[in-house]
């Protein structure tokens, strides 16, 4: 309580710590959403293989003095054409194409940077994020990446939904497939760069992923699961920057640690998929049906 | 007649294999045609390449007169249900709703009209009641329903459906074989891959028999020949003549 009390304080003070609470907030809702469609996709793969791969696009960048953006989309969209290619175009399998594709990209990157030690290009802050200098200008770019996408997933929810769901039928009524995961991979990396700061290129994954199996697990209606996951990172993203200004640690994965527990929670006691209740049912069904075949 | 679906010297390879080679036909409205022959034989390559999902190797698909781009709004198509992700969290009637897709614009939300015909085609397949499942808690028949509804909320005139009647109960079975036949009788053609040759009889009105080629199109009685059927399932027939009757049993 004592805690509480002091983060709230120390809050209402400090502006780098509100700058965190906000970019940490928007990161929550825009991975959460994006990263619906990528498990529903079974992309999760693809998701950690488009972020890592905007490490030489956003190097690149700095060294140019343009926008972060340009760099993490240019690379992060090349990686994925790099890798449909390899898979279209030989007997590669998609997911030995990514693991060739994206590694080839973050190393480029690596080295780019120690390069040019001492540049001002901190790796470490870019691999997992540095969320306690977050400035305006981040979090004008982090809020303009959100309504983007945002608006992308309202205004074409239908041909995602149908594109992922049966692909088939979609490109049967002339819906453009391709081009629509393609998209989905320019949002990935307009996702990663905004994330850059607050959980960083290595651990973005998991703000994709974990909020949104959370909310996998707990209904059967793709609306709602789209609601949950963005509150499931939202949470995350309070919880995990109050833990980490409270015990000085890292505080993007102080943030994923706090998604993980709760996926944890659900995946034991959701009253739908949980592992515990799942077996307490059965149980209690094997005992109805045998009550009913005796009874028969 | 009219001539609905014309397909001229089609080949199609896959993975640098043959899936099928120089095909030829042309199907008049009106009509179910089942398309038969043995696994691996090209039958949902077939339809696959008529709807212009695939690169063709070579061939010409025209449907009423127009290539496949121009028609695509006249075409529905029903999966192979084990192709479904049955997980996937969307309710019966948000399937049938993605039937009303090519009605609406790209980026426009259901229209009360929209709702009413996601409503009728539950109704004809007699799946209302379980409007609210999510479709993972529907047995293989009622999944199978479900998905012939949103091909009914499309208003196609050409459907396509991808072994209908695979590992599903005799009653879906009979109500789905009724309401294609309705279809067809309002107008509509329907291509049904499929594999069991023993009702072919009773629920097609011509058979395109497939292996890797053409081997027949035509009526039952034109296809249903020892000879045919032999070049299709090589020697995995047995026949037993009696009287007019020849049955098949294929493994």
């Amino acid at each position: 309580m004592e805690n509480l009390i002091f983060f709230i304080d120390a809050l209402a003070k400090y502006q780098y710590l509100q700058n965190a609470m906000a970019a940490g907030i928007m990161v929550g809702i825009v991975c959460g959403i994006i990263g619906c469609f990528i498990i529903l996709r079974g992309m999760a793969l693809m998701g950690d293989a488009i972020s890592h791969a905007v490490l030489p696009g956003v190097v690149i960048a700095y060294f140019l003095g343009i926008s972060f953006f340009i760099g993490a989309v240019v690379t992060g969209v090349l990686t994925a054409l790099g890798i449909g290619y390899i898979s279209q175009n030989s007997k590669i399998k998609h997911d030995s194409a990514i693991g060739i594709m994206f590694t080839a990209a973050f190393a480029l990157g690596v080295v780019l940077i120690t390069l040019r030690r001492g540049t001002g290009v901190d790796l470490w802050h870019i691999l997992f994020g540095n969320v306690l200098a977050v400035s305006r200008a981040d979090l004008w770019m982090t809020f303009i990446i959100g309504v983007v996408v945002l608006l992308s997933i309202v205004l074409f929810y239908k041909q995602l939904l149908l594109s992922t769901f049966d692909p088939t039928m979609a490109r049967a009524i002339g819906l453009p497939t391709k081009l629509i995961h393609y998209l989905l991979m320019l949002m990935l990396s307009l996702v990663t760069v905004a994330s850059l700061k607050t959980v960083g290129i290595v651990l973005v994954v998991a703000m994709l992923i974990t909020p949104g199996a959370t909310a996998y697990l707990l209904t059967n209606r793709l609306q709602v699961m789209l609601v949950l996951s963005v509150m499931f990172g939202v949470f995350s993203s309070i919880v995990g920057v109050y833990f980490s200004f409270i015990y000085d640690v890292a505080t993007g994965a102080s943030i994923v640690l706090v998604a993980s527990i709760l996926f944890a929670f659900c995946f034991f006691f959701s009253p739908k998929q949980g592992i515990i209740l799942r077996g307490f049912r059965s149980r209690t069904l094997r005992i109805e049906n045998q009550v009913k075949k005796e009874t028969w | 007649m009219k001539i609905v679906v014309d397909v001229r010297n089609l080949s199609v390879s896959y993975d640098g294999k043959k899936a099928f080679e120089d095909i030829s036909f042309s199907i008049p409205a009106k009509q179910i045609v089942g398309i038969i022959g043995p696994n691996g034989s090209g039958k949902s390559t077939l339809i696959k390449a008529i709807m212009g999902l695939l690169v063709v190797d070579q061939g010409i698909v025209s449907i009423m007169n127009q290539p496949v781009s121009r028609a695509r709004k006249k075409i529905a198509y029903v999966p192979q249900r084990n192709a479904i992700d049955s997980d996937f969290p969307v309710l019966v009637e948000d399937v049938v709703m993605m039937g009303r897709y090519p009605h609406m614009s790209w980026w426009g939300f259901p229209s009360a009209k929209d709702r009413q015909v996601t409503e009728e085609s539950l109704i004809r397949v007699g799946m209302i009641e379980l409007r609210k499942r999510q479709i993972g808690q529907l047995s293989g028949g009622q999944q199978q329903r479900v998905f012939l509804a949103r091909a009914l909320a499309q208003e196609a005139e050409l459907l396509f459906l991808d072994e209908p009647f695979a590992g599903i109960d005799i009653a879906s079975e009979g109500m789905i074989m009724k309401l294609l036949k309705n279809l067809r009788d309002q107008g509509n053609t329907l291509f049904v891959v499929h594999h069991d040759l023993s009702k072919a009889e009773s629920y097609f009105d011509s058979l395109i028999l497939l292996k890797n080629k053409l081997i027949v199109y035509g009526k039952w009685e034109d296809v249903f020949k020892l000879e045919y059927l032999r070049m299709a399932y090589d020697d995995r027939v047995a026949t037993f003549t009696t009287d007019n009757e020849l049955m098949v049993v294929n493994g």
